[in-house]
Order: structure tokens, then sequence, then C-alpha cells
């Protein structure tokens, strides 16, 4: 800022002393444009630390997936401009054994699930099919006040409601307010 | 955050254009390396699932089988969904050692042994057992069993099928045995 009051002041200075110079019957002009803009930004106001989310009643007494749907908030989110919210899975679905296929949802070894992460009026949801490090993003929002982010995550029956086997099952979701990812 | 800043036909003010110049480059690569850290946030989910096993959705159950004429040879089957979400074994055990009549004969209880086979698909191997019932009876099991390795039996069923041979023949009355199948998780 203070390199740009000095250029301003030296243009304006310039521009002082261009027409005392000009002999008589000719003129000069000179013309300064000063252009500036600032950088699309979101920063977390509060919360945004990483969570360990642990899913309770995750099944049923036999094994078999409960849709049951967790909300949690994750922080509120600042942008100086509209913004979109975006959703990346890192291993496609939970799983609990690294080279199990999603895809299809009938693989006991993995669970897909319905996430959806909303801010401010922008909202996106989505469905786990077994891609790794596939991810969406929501229409732009319409309003960039400070908010918080909201994520809801529901685990997906198979399509036979079948058991999925005993174990941890695991992924990493990552939630972003910003340019779409 | 970046600046641009024009001359028109200025050579005065050519120098301090390509300074502001500088500096507004270098805001704007800070600001970019901020937002790329503090507007995304990782949510490590998880999802624990315990070891299940159960036999026809619960932990015990009778089920009574009416063979027929036993001195005729014959087969029969029961079957019984199995669920276990986890490596599992089994253990078979027949009460009386084989069909024994239900009341005394001249002071004895005749008997006739039957074949037992069980029969349980996994993802892994399937268990495929045959056994004679007199291998079964009490607590030494002189029949081997085999297990699921590391498979599972999820929404399965597993099969218990009891052949006789007919001969030599026993002499008439009721005659009946008590099998009692136990599944359960190897860890």
């Amino acid at each position: 800022m203070k390199l740009l009051a000095s250029a301003a002041s030296a243009a304006i200075g310039a521009a002082a002393l261009a027409p005392s110079q000009p002999m008589a019957g000719e003129s000069a002009q000179f013309s300064v444009t000063v252009t500036g803009h600032v950088d699309p930004i979101c920063n977390w106001v509060s919360g945004g630390a990483d969570i360990n989310l642990t899913l309770a009643n995750f099944v049923d007494n036999d094994a078999r997936v409960r849709e049951h749907s967790r909300q949690l908030p994750l922080g509120r989110m600042g942008c100086n401009q509209a913004a979109y919210v975006s959703l990346m899975t890192l291993r496609g679905g939970m799983k609990s054994k690294e080279d199990a296929s999603c895809a299809g949802g009938s693989n006991p070894y993995c669970v897909n699930y319905i996430a959806t992460a909303e801010w401010n009026d922008a909202s996106v949801t989505y469905l786990t099919d077994g891609t790794a490090n596939a991810g969406v993003s929501s229409d732009i929002s319409t309003s960039f006040a400070s908010r918080q982010v909201h994520l809801t995550i529901t685990p997906q029956k198979p399509p036979d409601n079948s058991p999925v086997v005993a174990g941890e099952f695991t992924d990493t979701l990552t939630v972003q307010v910003g340019p779409p990812m | 955050m970046t600046a641009r800043f024009f001359s028109s036909g200025a050579a005065l003010l050519q120098p301090l254009v390509y300074e502001v110049a500088c500096v507004a480059a270098t805001l704007g690569v800070l600001a970019t390396a901020a937002a790329a850290d503090n507007n995304k946030v990782d949510v490590h989910l998880r999802g624990f699932v315990g070891a299940t096993c159960e036999v026809a959705g619960r932990s015990r159950v009778t089920t009574p089988v009416t063979v027929g004429n036993i001195n005729e040879p014959g087969t029969t089957y029961i079957e019984y969904p199995i669920n276990c979400n986890a490596p599992f074994a089994y253990e078979i055990s027949s009460r009386h050692g084989g069909l024994r009549r239900t009341s005394a004969l001249g002071g004895t209880r005749p008997t006739r042994r039957y074949n037992i086979n069980i029969n349980i698909p996994t993802d892994d191997v399937t268990i495929n057992d045959t056994c004679s019932s007199d291998t079964i009876q009490g607590d030494v099991i002189a029949c081997p069993l085999s297990d699921s390795g590391d498979g599972v039996a999820l929404d399965q069923r597993a099969r218990l099928t009891v052949s006789w041979p007919g001969t030599p023949t026993v002499p008439g009355g009721t005659y009946s045995d008590r099998v009692t199948f136990t599944v359960k998780l190897k860890h």
C-alpha cells in the first residue's frame, strides 16, 4: 500500500509536471489507470480442524447396515465472495479391506454412504460408488455470509441387505468451501 | 492479491510500475497458499462391526426330523440359515452315537449308526465333512472337522445330511438321536 501510494503520488507528480513543459500551441496529457483485484478466499472463522467421526450404531446385531444419518457441524466458514461446497472421498466408500471394491454396493468388505455438505444456500450430496479420489461440487452459493458448514453421513445398505464382515470400516472425506474441487 | 499499473508514454514512471507489479505478485502467491490450507477439512470416518455367528437367526434352535423306516437305506437333510461375519469353526455331536431304540429290548437298546455330512459354503472354502455317528458321540470327537479358514458365511445355508444303509436290520420300534450342531467364532 505504501508503494501504491508512492506510485500514485509519483503519477500525480508526473502529471503535474507535464503540463508545464509544452511549448505554446501544443498540449500533452498523461493518463494513469490503477487496477487492483482481490482473490477469492474462504477461511474457517471457527472450527475447521480435521475430525475423527465414529459412526455409532453402524450396523444391527446381525451385522446389517443401519441407514442411520449422522449430522455434525464442521465449523464456521467465511468467504469474500460466493463459493462452492465440494466433497471428495479418498477410498470411494468405507472399507475394511484396502482392495475391496465398493462398486455395486454388495461387497461385504465395503459400505457405501451418502454424504451431504451444506454452507449458506449451497448444498452438495454424494453417494460413494467405489471410485477413489472422486468428488463433486455444488452450484455456487448466492450468499457468502459467514455460516456453519454442516455435514451429514448416511451409510447405505447393500442392495440385498446382506450383512457385512466384522472389522473396522474407514474412509476419509474432504469437505471444501471455495472453488470447485 | 494482484495489482496492475498501466501507463502510456511516461518514461519517468517505468521503474515505479515495475516495482509495484512485483510486490503485488508476491502478495498474490501468499494469499493463494493460505486459502489452500484453510478452506477444507478432512473427516476421518470410522464404523465398527462386531463379530457375530448365528444359526437360524438365533443362538439355539431345536428341530425334530422324522426319517421313516430305517431298515431301508435312506437319506434326509435339513438346512439352517447361517450368518457368521468372521471366520468360524463348528462342532457336531450325537447324543447316542446313532439312532437308538427309545425303549429297551431284552435288556439292550439296539442302535443304528448313520453318516452325517455337514456342508457350509463360505467366501473362502466350503466346509464339507462327513462323519459316522459313532465318531461324534460324547466329549471326544473322533471325526476330523474342518473350519471356514479365512472365510465368512454371510446369509448362507448350512446343510446337514443324514444317510443310513438299511442293513443290518434292527428290531421294530422307534429310534431316535439328538444331533447338536454348534458354530462359533474362531477368535
